[in-house]
């Protein structure tokens, strides 16, 4: 709770930093509010990380698949990625780079899930048989 | 939390637009672009070597190998 407070408390501050910094020097403002960005988000690396490890642990409880358990946090993590890089790049106002990122991140994410449309694809084809 | 980072980032950013006004005004803008682009460079730097510490933990958080 503490770090929530101390996380809200650094994004508004360096984000006024950004602000001022952007008025005299727009690629330097620009290069802090990255840089608040990432720094902010690696504060969330643990509490990520338990997140992950439940789900994990849920979906083992559940006698899950394990692999349709891996492939689905690799997406989140794909996603995560993409998000975190697209925004940046809204950020610098390069509206295209960030929409090419989001094109990489959908035909990798398509990519991923591949084996699992085939398979519900050949499970269909079974049940129509 | 990288609080010391941000603010040593922050810290460089404020010097650098300082220096550059100074330069500026003086009527010596051909500084003035080096200083931008030394500045520009070390943030980057920092930047960098931190997104890559993010995607680093992203890829080992979410098993993407």
């Amino acid at each position: 709770m503490q770090d929530f407070w101390r996380f809200a408390g650094t994004a508004v501050g360096m984000a006024v930093i950004a602000l001022t910094l952007r008025g005299g020097h727009r690629p330097i403002g620009m290069a802090v509010s990255m840089l608040a960005g990432a720094a902010l988000l690696l504060t969330l690396a643990t509490p990520l990380r338990e997140a992950a490890d439940t789900l994990r642990a849920l979906a083992d409880g559940a006698h899950l698949p394990q692999g349709n358990t891996a492939l689905i946090l690799r997406m989140l993590g794909v996603s995560f990625a993409a998000e975190f890089a697209a925004q940046t790049c809204r950020d610098a106002q390069e509206e295209s780079l960030a929409l090419r990122v989001e094109l990489a991140a959908r035909v990798l994410l398509l990519s991923l899930a591949a084996p699992l449309l085939r398979q519900v694809a050949q499970l269909i084809l079974e049940l129509t048989a | 939390m990288q609080v010391q980072q941000l603010l040593r980032i922050a810290g460089i950013g404020v010097l650098i637009t300082v220096i550059v006004q100074i330069l500026t005004r003086a009527g010596r803008e051909d500084i003035a672009t080096l200083t931008t682009i030394a500045g520009l460079t070390i943030v980057m730097m920092l930047v960098v070597t931190l997104v890559a510490e993010l995607f680093t933990n992203v890829q080992s958080i979410f098993g993407l190998y």
